[in-house]
């Protein structure tokens, strides 16, 4: 035993290291003398040791620092060709105590690039589920299609040209002379790219082609060369673009202005700086009105935004945009857009929340875009801190949810009817809240995207799952609650949270829903609302427009909340282990007062209550030898053992005497000691949360904090002292805990049926009318095949209508053949048809309760009286 | 028609990761493998409007449709089924549809598996690229009853896996044929 945990902690060990190991961890010894792990040893090994950086609490240090780039940018795009041409001026400031001699800029375009070492590493597509004409086209498209950065120029400010070196994603500019810390340099740098078709490789930027109009779309962004993120902890993050990881970025300003065809309509991270000479008078005034109403008001119209894809202008204009403190810049383009507008009061200012949609994606987008990114900043505002931008922009186009600083794409649309399905509604509110959250975390709470996707991914779906269930009643969110994460933290081929982008496993579930649902436990349950609300506050307070690592999230929620947090982050983000805690058995002790007379009754029940043995029983009526010859009694065949003396009363009497009143009042004390023990399957620590049911009809909820586990990891047991009487304990009735195993959950313990067999029984139990049928077919067979009834067991106990046992559907041989049984009573039910199941019922989790035991034998005519169902035949628009 | 290359980029960014979940079980006396689907029910549109070819309003649908549509996305997709050379169609076992169940957060699709051969030489796999062809990086979780809470996940790569002996030893042990015990006393 101790031999395989041992070997277990260092593969865990192991693996850790592997995802740390720009921390320099520690690893705790195998302890061989006691056979489980310390889940509660203090994160400190692992954790970066703080410094004037970053503090032990979690807080940026008093020499925090982070350079900054400010970018003067001009581009003009190409409709013809679908090329982009630019030309920047970037202006480092290194505010690092660190003389730099080079500068690395990134150049993502160049993932498209045949080449890249995206593609190279590329695993091969699974042939088995695309349809073989359309993948060849991608392939093939991927395979030649011209990416990547041409860089024509990069020079100083002063015009002299600089040595660079482009490796794959990533280029060095060498500088003529060391960078000192406090100084700055500009640099100058011209570049063309082809732009990538967005619809047909799935990209973060690109175009979308309109045939039936010859129309496009341009969703740009990661297209200009942008600095790579010089760091405390890191140095240059050049990890290379390989398509996982995100970006990881420094903040600054930025001017940038856009020449396009003159009929494009235009929106870009910032505020547009020359509206009068790109818009037109009535557009400027619908945006003023914008600004001020209490719903949308369109500045391009659907109509117009339909006759303005006819034309074809031959001019070009120049859109102007400013924008401070970002941290990327990212624009959309074309004379498809319909452009709604609202303003809202944020804090002391105004937000002007805006979306561009072409008419495909009407009418949702109309109705839901912009209300999304209001509700969002609302939300995520409350939680965080308000929203510190002038605009914030979502754009439909060919990218499916991507994000950046004031502006995001997002691709849900309706069908070419106009028609839509709940699916499209809800995917389109999901994504617009998830990505224009994204502003929160990571445009602002600048978190390393390239090296921990959890950092903003987690965080963001946690929020965007608290916003979500603010839209409406019952909103289909598709993380968040525990129950929907079991699945994934029990099965195989997992990888810890705190793992590199790249080496992720299931990305989505691992770095998105896992850590979401994490952040939900630990505020609805280890915290509750209003430390982890306060704590969460603190750490977007504090890392606000800086560069947080993962121990500084770890390290500000513990010391802002008051609570210690290493087991959770340990176990949540740490480990692979899943929860899984039941009830493995209840003791009841009660106090023996030591009255004899009491004790003899006690004793008397207890002998009453003995059923005599098979033996006795059968030997009770043998005629005794004692009864034939009464000599052979003596004294001892009429003492009674629980006959209490005159001697044993005076005794206790002194007894009590001796006592002084407390000591009285305790052995009168009618309290019941009840232990109840736990046992922990999975693995990982959890509060445990009891609802026990006593027989008064009262009951309890109580929440045990994950420290009981603290000493033994595996087994505890925990002390219960009351008046009352428990009847029936539940772990986790509130589904709050995310176990892996509600079969244990429940003392007494239940027989939890398969969710199949319960759907199957309720299938039989609904058919009344076919049930009866089948009986009196049985009935019938039986009087013309003379069955020998006896042949059939009486009563055989076929208990909670199990008779599905293997049965088929229709239940016909098991409850037919042979059993008497009275005439069938029905009650009047609705039609045959499977009722949908509406409402909480079959949503609490994916377990359903078993129903509560019913009395033996069960008589099979009588329909078992099913809990209060929604009624409504699916015509009834049920859910 | 939006068609990706899972392998070139990863979609996801793009929120929508998507997982399913489902509980199988070997019922011994009926000698079948009882299956309980979970779907989200943007999944469950997904499928429907595929085989309907057309957006089919779910609460409207007939039930016979419904079934007709299910049956036949999921038998070629969730199947037992035997080893097969890389280039023959594996030998997939029987499907018998049971029914759905629809409710606001997910729809339960039930259906039984046959083994696809009655003798057990061959090792018997359990196949599962549900969703796979509808979504990019899908990952399915099928859950193992009567086992220590074993859960096989399936992604593109590996739709095939192999079901542990103790599975089909597993003797029904869901089946609530038994009352529970009664309250224990001191």
């Amino acid at each position: 035993m101790n031999l395989r945990w041992s070997s277990l902690i260092l593969a865990c060990g192991l693996a850790m290291a592997g995802g740390m190991a720009r921390h320099g961890v520690a690893q705790p010894l195998t302890n061989t003398k006691y056979g489980q792990p310390d889940l509660f040893r203090q994160l400190e090994e692992w954790l970066p040791t703080p410094n004037e950086y970053r503090t032990a609490s979690g807080a940026p240090g008093r020499g925090y620092w982070q350079q900054r780039a400010d970018y003067v940018i001009d581009v003009e795009l190409d409709d013809e060709k679908q090329r982009l041409i630019g030309r920047e001026t970037i202006t480092y400031f290194n505010h690092s105590p660190d003389e730099l001699r080079y500068v690395w800029l990134q150049l993502d375009q160049n993932h498209f690039h045949p080449q890249s070492t995206a593609h190279r590493s590329a695993n091969a597509p699974s042939f088995s589920e695309r349809q073989p004409i359309q993948l060849m086209e991608v392939l093939l498209y991927a395979e030649h299609f011209p990416g990547g950065f041409q860089i024509e120029r990069v020079a100083d400010g002063a015009g002299k040209l600089l040595p660079h070196t482009i490796v794959d994603t990533m280029m060095r500019i060498d500088l003529p002379e060391p960078l000192q810390p406090g100084s700055s340099i500009k640099l100058d740098v011209h570049w063309s790219f082809n732009i990538v078709d967005a619809d047909l490789i799935k990209a973060r930027s690109g175009y979308e082609y309109f045939k039936e109009d010859k129309n496009y779309i341009y969703e740009m962004a990661q297209w200009f060369p942008r600095l790579v993120a010089y760091t405390d902890n890191n140095g240059w993050q050049h990890k290379q673009f390989l398509g996982a990881g995100e970006f990881t970025l420094e903040l600054g300003n930025y001017v940038v202005r856009i020449t396009v065809p003159a009929d494009h309509v235009v929106l870009a991270t910032g505020t547009l700086q020359n509206p009068a000479e790109v818009l037109s008078d009535a557009q400027r005034q619908r945006l003023d009105d914008a600004r001020k109403a209490d719903r949308p008001v369109f500045i391009v119209t659907p109509e117009e935004a339909k006759a303005n894809e006819q034309q074809r202008a031959t001019g070009k204009k120049t859109w102007i945009f400013a924008a401070d403190n970002v941290r990327d810049f990212a624009f959309a383009s074309s004379r498809k857009f319909i452009w709604d507008a609202q303003g809202r009061r944020v804090g002391d200012r105004e937000v002007l929340a805006m979306s561009l949609y072409p008419n495909e994606g009407e009418p949702l987008w109309s109705k839901y875009s912009t209300a999304a990114i209001i509700h969002t900043l609302n939300v995520y505002g409350r939680y965080t801190f308000d929203y510190p931008y002038p605009v914030a922009i979502s754009v439909n186009g060919p990218v499916g949810g991507m994000e950046y600083p004031m502006i995001c794409f997002n691709g849900p649309r309706p069908q070419k009817d106009g028609t839509y399905s709940a699916y499209t509604k809800y995917g389109l509110i999901s994504v617009v809240i998830h990505e224009v959250g994204h502003n929160f975390f990571p445009m602002i709470v600048n978190s390393d995207e390239r090296q921990w996707t959890w950092m903003d991914e987690g965080i963001n779906t946690f929020l965007q799952y608290l916003a979500e269930q603010e839209w409406e009643d019952d909103y289909p969110s598709r993380r968040g609650e525990p129950a929907d994460i079991v699945g994934y933290m029990t099965s195989s081929n997992q990888v810890p949270v705190m793992t590199n982008s790249e080496s992720v496993l299931n990305l989505g579930p691992n770095a998105y829903a896992k850590p979401a649902t994490a952040l939900n436990i630990l505020r609805e349950t280890v915290m509750g609302r209003e430390l982890f609300d306060f704590a969460f506050k603190e750490y977007a307070r504090r890392w606000k427009f800086k560069r947080p690592q993962p121990a500084d999230f770890f390290r500000t929620m513990e010391d802002a909340s008051g609570i210690d947090l290493d087991w959770f982050w340990r176990g949540w983000f740490y480990s692979t282990e899943h929860v899984d805690v039941g009830i493995s058995g209840v003791d009841l002790h009660l106090i023996d007062n030591g009255d004899p007379d009491l004790q003899a009754t006690r004793e008397r029940e207890e002998k009453a209550r003995q059923r005599p043995t098979l033996s006795e029983e059968r030997n009770e009526p043998l005629t005794k030898l004692v009864e034939t010859y009464p000599a052979l009694k003596d004294f001892y065949n009429s003492y009674d053992t629980l006959e209490v003396t005159d001697e044993d009363r005076q005794s206790f009497k002194k007894f009590v005497e001796s006592l002084d009143e407390d000591e009285k009042k305790l052995i009168e004390s009618k309290t019941n000691f009840y232990v109840i023990r736990f046992r922990n399957d999975g693995g990982l620590v959890t509060p445990i949360v009891i609802e026990i049911s006593y027989r008064d009809g009262s009951k309890e909820l109580l929440t045990i904090p994950a420290e009981i586990w603290r000493r033994n990891s595996r087994e505890v047991s925990k002390l219960l002292m009351t008046e009352r009487e428990i009847e029936s304990i539940e772990l986790d009735p509130r589904k709050q805990m995310a176990d892996a195993d509600a079969s244990d959950n429940h003392f007494p313990p239940r027989i939890e049926s398969s969710r199949f067999r319960l759907f199957k029984q309720e299938r039989t139990e609904k058919n009344p009318m076919q049930r009866s049928v089948e009986r009196a077919d049985a009935e019938r067979k039986k009087r013309e095949g003379k069955t020998d009834e006896t042949a059939q067991p009486a009563g055989k106990p076929e208990t909670n209508g199990a008779a599905a046992n293997g049965a088929a559907a229709n239940g016909a041989a098991a409850d037919g053949a042979g059993m008497p049984q009275a005439p069938p009573e029905i009650a009047p039910q609705a039609a045959e048809t499977p009722t949908p199941r509406g409402g909480g019922e079959a949503e609490e989790g994916d377990k359903k309760e078993p129903r509560p035991p019913m009395p033996m034998p069960v008589d099979e005519s009588v329909p078992t009286p099913a809990e209060p169902r929604p009624a409504g035949t699916p015509s009834a628009g049920s859910k | 028609m939006r068609i990706v290359i899972a392998a070139l980029l990863a979609a996801t960014w793009l929120h929508p990761f998507h997982i399913s979940q489902a509980e199988v079980e070997w019922n011994p006396q009926s000698q079948r493998v009882e299956v309980a689907l979970r779907l989200h029910p943007q999944d469950a549109q997904a499928i429907i409007d595929r085989m309907a070819r057309t957006t089919v309003d779910l609460g409207t649908a007939k039930d016979e449709d419904l079934k007709e549509w299910y049956s036949a996305y999921l038998r070629e997709r969730f199947a037992l089924v035997l080893e097969s050379a890389k280039d023959e169609p594996p030998v997939r076992g029987e499907f018998e549809w049971v029914g759905v169940e629809r409710g606001e957060r997910h729809v339960w699709l039930y259906f039984e598996l046959k083994r696809p051969s009655a003798l057990s030489e061959q090792p018997v796999l359990l196949e599962n690229r549900v969703l796979m062809d509808i979504q990019a990086d899908q990952t399915n979780v099928v859950l193992l009853r009567g086992l220590e809470r074993v859960g096989l996940q399936f992604r593109d790569e590996q739709i095939r896996l192999p079901l542990p002996p103790a599975f089909w030893e597993a003797k029904g042990a869901s089946t609530p044929d038994t009352a529970p015990e009664p309250a224990t006393g001191r």
